[in-house]
């Protein structure tokens, strides 16, 4: 209950500051934009241009209530009252769960429009959000790790990309499957296998990372 | 007893903020002094468990407060740092604050006792230093502590402001542990520890003594 209370107090600064949302919202429709007007066949290569979309604007977006945290030291405040720091951690994921979603309902369908994708809408949406729950989690467990370093704009993409490298492949054939309206399962436990293994090593190691 | 330190130290990097600095308080009120650098702020950051002991040993209501919410629930703490989200109110504040530590606190009543009751629907980054601090001070006191841990708290406030704190302070019946290194602001305390470069120099219940130690030297 108490880490809802955190991604509450999240989700309440972000709607009256919109500095996370507006941020990811802004890059990643550029970057939708960009991808389809220099790209001559988008369709062709949809999952992977969608999965750098989102992988990139994740960067962006996922880590900065975390470091906003340290940064302005309220992390203090948080660490002297009775949060954990499992339920700080959960907090932080639950509320990154909600940005993710709320980026992905608005990108995910100009996405399809602009990359002319035919196939099934809903089914890709829902496997990719499987993939996106992953990543947004992932970088969420990461980002306190850089909070005392100077140059982590530039540490948590090389941090990232060697820990998430597994779930790329699936991600994108995954999400090619599921154009055609199929499924592979054994795929899709993987995704569900690697989110729960990044979600049990951010809990057992919260107590060392804050 | 409500907190024991023996050798307690806490080390940054390879320096000693705090260093093997032992003493025992049970229900009264203690001061800290020491000049700038002393290791006050390090040793009310152990205190209130946001830092972790180095080495030695220190225990609040019998746990370390790092490892037990149970103890914090028991700690109000407020420093020159206010901990306070600047994007929301001074009452999202202090309603967040509230439910962390599932208290149903009188915001009304903190805000009245503190003057800021006008200020309650202002954004925190709307507010002075000095009223910052007012807040600030209220968060410590929302889930209506047995151990108050305060950090250079009237620092930068106005004589009125720093006249209702110490009252309330006075007035407070739990245990108190307050760092200054404005002395006689610390009159009021039964106990002293005077830290000197991370050491202890003096813990005892003799204020001129303890002011002696401190100047010693200086």
């Amino acid at each position: 209950m108490r880490a809802l209370e955190l991604a509450k107090k999240d989700l309440k600064s972000e709607v009256r500051t919109k500095s996370g949302l507006s941020l990811m919202l802004l890059f990643s429709l550029t970057a939708a934009f960009l991808f389809s007007a220099a790209i001559s066949n988008p369709k062709e290569i949809f999952s992977p241009l969608l999965l750098l979309i989102f992988l990139l604007t994740g960067i962006l977006g996922y880590s900065t209530s975390f470091l906003k945290e340290f940064d302005s030291e309220t992390i203090e405040g948080l660490k002297a009252s009775p949060l954990t720091p499992q339920q700080i951690v959960a907090g932080k994921m639950l509320f990154n769960i909600a940005l993710m979603f709320t980026v992905q309902v608005i990108i995910f369908p100009i996405c399809y429009a602009l990359f002319d994708v035919s196939g099934s809408f809903i089914h890709s949406f829902l496997v990719f959000a499987a993939c996106n729950l992953s990543i947004a989690l992932t970088i969420t467990a990461l980002s306190p790790l850089l909070s005392h370093s100077k140059s982590r704009e530039m540490l948590l993409p090389v941090m990232l990309f060697p820990v998430i490298f597994p779930l790329i492949s699936s991600t994108v054939s995954l999400v090619n499957l599921a154009l055609t309206g199929s499924t592979d399962y054994y795929q899709l436990l993987f995704v569900a296998a690697y989110t729960g293994i990044i979600l049990s090593i951010s809990m057992l190691t919260a107590e060392k990372v804050l | 007893m409500i907190v024991r330190a023996k050798n307690l130290s806490k080390k940054f990097g390879s320096a000693y903020a705090i260093r093997n600095v032992d003493f025992e308080l049970d229900r009264r009120k203690m001061a800290v002094l020491g000049y700038n650098g002393a290791g006050k702020s390090t040793l009310v950051k152990l205190i209130g468990g946001i830092l972790r002991p180095t080495d030695g040993f220190l225990e609040v209501f019998g746990k370390n407060p790092a490892f037990s919410p149970e103890v914090r629930r028991k700690i109000g703490i407020a420093s020159h740092n206010p901990m306070l989200y600047r994007e929301l109110t001074v009452r999202e504040n202090l309603e967040f604050y509230s439910k962390l530590y599932e208290c149903d606190a009188d915001i009304e009543g903190l805000a009245e006792t503190f003057g800021f009751e006008r200020l309650l629907d202002w954004r925190v980054s709307e507010l002075s230093r000095g009223f910052m601090q007012r807040v600030a001070f209220a968060k410590a006191l929302i889930n209506s502590p047995e151990l108050l841990v305060l950090d250079e708290i009237t620092s930068g406030l106005d004589i009125s402001a720093k006249e209702t704190i110490l009252d309330v302070l006075k007035k407070y019946r739990g245990c108190l542990i307050f760092t200054t290194h404005v002395l006689d602001e610390a009159k009021f305390c039964d106990c002293f520890l005077v830290l000197k470069s991370g050491e202890k120099a003096y813990f005892g219940r003799k204020y001129n003594e303890a002011v002696e130690i401190l100047n010693e030297g200086s």
